[in-house]
C-alpha cells in the first residue's frame, strides 16, 4: 500500500492506461491480475507504457515498484469510490427501483441512469483534484480561487452523493489546510471549519489499515481549541461522526457544533440555541439528549430530546437547566444504559441516571474536577477524578464513597487522567498525563498502586492497538522540541510487567502549541482532550488532541 | 410475520448484522434463540428473512428489526456490489481480441434467494470472487452462442449478449438474480492491447 499523496497523484494517471489489454475492461489490478478477466497484468508492459506515455514530472519520485504499486492501489480505490456513490445514488433511486420490481418491468434504464450519473461525478471530481494539483503547483491566489470554485461546484451539484470517503479521496489535504488559513486569517470562522473539515476528510481518507507500526503521522491542525467532543454514530450509516464545539477562545468564532470528519458541516438540530452538544446512547428512554446553551457567555445548559426539554430531579426538585461545564458518559451501575456525567462546579459534579422520561441526579462533592476516567475493575465500573486542587481520587459512584489514590499533583487543571487494562488483567490502570510526566496507577490488593513512567511535559495517555496485533500499546504525546508521539509496549522482564519504547514519531504543526487548562470561569474555554479512536473504520485509531486554543488530528499511516 | 421495527441499538453486542468485508455480496444466517433478537439492515443492502411459520419479509427500508419469533433465516444481500465489469480474455476465445461486459445483478424472485441460499447451511457467505467467476464463465458461453461480431452495431450486440446472458443466468446457481447487460467492450479498442503488440 502506498501513501494517500501518491494514490490521488497516480488517480490522475489512471485514465490514460485505462483498459486491460487482454478484456479491454477498465484496468483494476488485484493480486497482479485483472480483476474483470483474472489475466496477469505484466509490471514491465505497465511500466513501458507509463513511461512512454507520461512526461516524467507525472511520475517523478516513484520508482517501478511505487509506480506498480501506487496504480494497483488507486484502481482499488477508485473502485471502492465507484461502489460508494453506487450505493449513494442507488438510495436516492431507492423507489424508482423499487417500483420497477413491483411491475416486474426493465431494470435497463434505470441502471444506466445510475452508471451515467456515476461516471458524471467520478469525471467532475478528477476535474476538481487536477486543479488542486495545479493550485499547488502554481501557488497564486487565482489558481487558489479557480480549484476552490470546482470543488464548490462539484459539492453544490453531487454532494448528496458524494460520502466523506470519495470526497478524501479526491481533495489534497495541503490544499484544503491552505484555504482553511485563508479564511482563518481573514476571520471567516465559518468558512474556516468547514475547510479544515475537508481538510481532515482529505487526510483520513484514503484510510490505511494497521500493518506493523505507523511509518509516518499525518496531522491536521485546527486553531481552535475543543470545549467538547464526542464520537457516536449518530445517523446510523454504521460510520462514526466526530462531533465537535469549538471553544470560543478566538474573538467573533461561533459555531454551535461541527461535524468535523464529515467536511466540518454545521450540526445544529435546535432553533435558538448559541451551542449544542449531543451524547448519542442508549440513555434508557432516550437515544440522544442534546444539551443546549443559549448563549456561549452562560454554562447553563438544557437537556434536550425529541423536541423537548428534560427534567432532572436533583433532592427532590426539579431543574430544567444545569451548569455544565464538561460532559461525560459511561455505563456506571452496570444496568444496560448509560448514565451522564455532569460537572457543573462550585465543587459538584452530577450523574444523571434516566428514570422514565426524566433524569435523577446524583451529587458527588468533592470539589472542582477537572479531568475523570470510568475504570472499569472486573464487572464494576469505577469513577476516578483529578481535582483542581491536585487530588486523585477513586468514587464508587453508588454509594458515593471517596478513596484517595494521590495527592499533590502540580498544574492538576491541565491534567488529563484515561484508563485501559494494557497487562490484560482484567482490572484497568489509570493513566495521568501532567506537566512532569506520565503516571501509571496499577489495581493491586483493592487499591491503585502507582510510579511515573514518562518523564517529561505529557499531553496525554491512552491505551489501544496501533500496530493492529490485537494486543494493546500505550500511546503517549509530549511537548519538547515539538510534539512527539511515543510507542510503548508491555512486556514480561526480570520476573515483571516492563514497558518498552517502540517507536516515536515528530509530530508537526503549524501554529505554536500550548497545554489546555480546565477552567471554570470560561465556561466555554479549551479543555485538555486526548482520545484515540479508530473513526475511520480502518482498524487504526485517530488520536484527536485538545490543546490551548488548537486541536490536532493524527492520523497514523501505515505505508 | 416474525419481524418489527426496533428502535437503534448503540451496542454492536445486542444485534446482528452481515460481515463488513468488501468481498461479501450475499450473507445468510439462520438465528437461534440464544442470540440477539435485533438486526441491522444498512442502506445498501436488503434482508429477506424467513420466519418459523414459512412466512418471508422482505426488509428493503434501512434500520433496526427486531425478529420475536426464532429461529429465523435471514439473508443479506449488498445491492451495491451487483454491479459488476466481467471479462473474458482473448486467450480464452476462439478470436483475436478479448470481450468485457458491465453487468448489473438484481435480486428478483425472492423465494430463490431464499430456497437458493438461506437454506444451504445456518451460516455463510457469497462473496464478489464467486459471483465473477460465476459470470465470466456465462459471458463466455454467452459470447461463443451469439457468434458475436465486433464490426455489429453495439446496440444489438448488447441487446444480444443481453437476452443469452439471462437464458444463461436462470440455468446457474444466479437464477435468483436478473441481469442487465449495461455495455459490451473489446480489447483491441484499448491502447494498451495496440501497445503490447507493439
Amino acid at each position: 500500500m502506498v501513501g494517500g499523496t501518491d494514490i490521488k497523484r497516480t488517480l490522475l494517471l489512471l485514465h490514460t492506461l485505462n483498459c486491460c489489454p487482454f478484456c479491454g475492461a477498465p484496468l483494476k489490478i488485484v493480486d497482479g491480475k485483472c480483476d474483470a478477466c483474472g489475466s496477469v497484468i505484466d509490471r514491465n508492459l505497465i511500466i513501458s507504457y507509463v513511461k512512454a506515455k507520461l512526461s516524467q514530472d507525472m511520475y517523478e519520485g516513484l520508482d517501478e515498484v511505487r509506480i506498480m504499486d501506487s496504480i494497483a492501489e488507486a484502481s482499488y480505490r477508485l473502485s471502492l469510490a465507484s461502489e460508494y456513490l453506487r450505493s449513494r445514488i442507488i438510495m436516492s433511486m431507492r423507489e424508482r427501483i423499487d417500483e420497477l420490481r413491483r411491475e416486474e418491468k426493465e431494470i435497463h434504464p434505470v441502471f444506466e441512469e445510475i452508471s451515467r450519473r456515476e461516471r458524471e461525478i467520478l469525471e467532475r471530481l478528477e476535474s476538481v483534484l487536477n486543479k488542486q494539483q495545479e493550485a499547488l503547483r502554481i501557488r497564486t491566489v487565482d489558481a487558489l480561487e479557480r480549484a476552490y470554485n470546482e470543488l464548490l461546484a462539484a459539492l453544490k451539484q453531487y454532494g448528496r452523493n458524494i460520502p466523506p470517503e470519495v470526497l478524501g479521496l479526491y481533495t489534497l489535504p495541503d490544499f484544503a489546510l491552505e484555504i482553511a488559513d485563508k479564511y482563518h486569517k481573514a476571520n471567516d470562522y465559518n468558512n474556516a471549519v468547514r475547510w479544515y473539515g475537508f481538510a481532515v476528510v482529505a487526510t483520513m481518507y484514503p484510510e490505511s489499515p494497521p500493518k506493523g507500526l505507523p511509518k509516518r503521522m499525518s496531522v491536521v491542525h485546527i486553531p481552535y481549541g475543543i470545549t467538547h467532543i464526542g464520537i457516536f454514530d449518530g445517523d446510523f450509516d454504521g460510520k462514526p461522526e466526530v462531533f465537535y464545539v469549538p471553544s470560543m477562545g478566538v474573538a467573533g468564532l461561533k459555531i454551535p457544533c461541527v461535524v468535523i470528519n464529515e467536511g466540518g458541516v454545521n450540526w445544529n438540530p435546535l432553533n435558538g440555541y448559541g451551542v449544542v452538544f449531543p451524547i448519542f446512547g442508549n440513555l434508557g428512554k432516550y437515544s440522544v439528549v442534546i444539551f443546549a446553551w443559549e448563549s456561549s457567555r452562560l454554562p447553563d445548559a438544557k437537556l434536550i430530546s425529541m423536541g423537548k426539554e428534560i427534567r432532572i430531579i436533583r433532592d427532590s426538585e426539579t431543574q430544567y437547566t444545569l451548569p455544565t461545564y464538561a460532559i461525560s458518559y459511561a455505563d456506571i451501575d452496570n444496568d444496560g444504559h448509560i448514565e451522564l456525567i455532569v460537572l457543573t462546579g462550585r465543587g459538584k459534579t452530577l450523574i444523571l441516571d434516566s428514570k422514565d422520561d426524566h433524569f435523577v441526579a446524583k451529587v458527588i462533592s468533592v470539589g472542582n474536577i477537572s479531568s475523570i476516567a470510568t475504570p472499569k475493575l472486573g464487572d464494576v465500573v469505577r469513577f476516578v477524578a483529578m481535582t483542581m486542587d491536585g487530588r486523585l481520587l477513586m468514587i464508587d459512584p453508588i454509594t458515593r464513597d471517596v478513596s484517595p489514590i494521590e495527592f499533590g499533583f502540580r498544574n492538576a487543571d491541565s491534567v488529563i487522567i484515561s484508563s485501559g487494562d494494557l497487562d490484560k488483567d482484567g482490572f484497568d490502570e489509570i493513566y495521568v498525563s501532567t506537566m512532569d510526566g506520565g503516571y501509571r496507577y496499577v489495581f493491586k490488593n483493592g487499591g491503585y498502586q502507582g510510579s511515573k513512567i514518562v518523564d517529561g511535559d505529557v499531553l496525554g495517555m491512552q491505551v489501544v492497538d496501533i500496530n493492529g496485533d490485537k494486543e494493546d500499546e500505550l500511546i503517549v504525546l509530549k511537548r519538547g522540541r515539538g510534539l512527539i508521539l511515543e510507542i510503548y509496549s508491555l512486556r514480561r522482564a526480570l520476573g515483571v510487567n516492563v514497558l518498552e519504547k517502540i517507536a516515536s514519531y515528530q509530530i508537526g504543526t503549524t501554529y505554536d502549541v500550548a497545554r489546555a487548562k480546565m477552567s471554570y470561569e470560561a465556561p466555554f474555554g479549551s479543555r485538555p482532550i486526548f482520545i484515540c479512536e479508530d473513526i475511520d473504520l480502518d482498524g487504526a485509531p485517530e488520536i484527536l488532541v485538545g490543546l490551548e486554543k488548537s486541536f490536532l488530528i493524527i492520523d497514523p499511516k501505515y505505508a | 410475520m416474525c419481524i418489527e421495527r426496533s428502535r437503534p441499538q448503540f451496542d454492536k453486542k445486542k444485534y446482528i448484522e452481515a460481515p463488513q468485508e468488501p468481498d461479501v455480496v450475499i450473507y445468510y444466517r439462520e438465528i437461534g434463540r440464544k442470540e440477539p433478537d435485533i438486526i441491522r439492515v444498512y442502506e445498501y443492502e436488503e434482508a429477506y428473512v424467513v420466519c418459523p411459520t414459512g412466512e418471508t419479509k422482505v426488509l428493503a427500508e434501512p434500520g433496526f428489526y427486531r425478529i420475536y419469533s426464532r429461529p429465523a433465516r435471514v439473508t443479506w444481500v449488498r445491492l451495491s456490489k451487483l454491479t459488476l465489469t466481467v471479462g473474458v480474455p482473448s486467450t480464452n476465445l476462439p478470436f483475436r481480441y478479448g470481450v468485457h461486459a458491465d453487468i448489473v445483478l438484481f435480486p428478483k424472485n425472492v423465494q430463490m434467494i431464499v430456497i437458493g441460499v438461506a437454506k444451504m447451511a445456518r451460516e455463510g457467505v457469497i462473496t464478489i470472487d464467486l459471483i465473477k467467476e460465476e459470470l465470466r464463465r456465462i459471458l463466455r458461453d454467452a459470447v461463443l452462442n451469439v457468434k458475436l461480431d465486433p464490426n455489429k452495431p453495439r446496440k444489438e450486440i448488447i441487446s444480444r449478449i443481453h437476452e443469452e446472458i439471462n437464458t444463461l443466468l436462470k440455468r446457474s446457481w444466479l437464477s435468483m438474480f436478473v441481469c442487465d447487460v449495461q455495455g459490451i467492450g473489446f480489447s483491441h479498442e484499448c491502447e494498451l492491447a495496440k501497445f503490447l503488440e507493439g
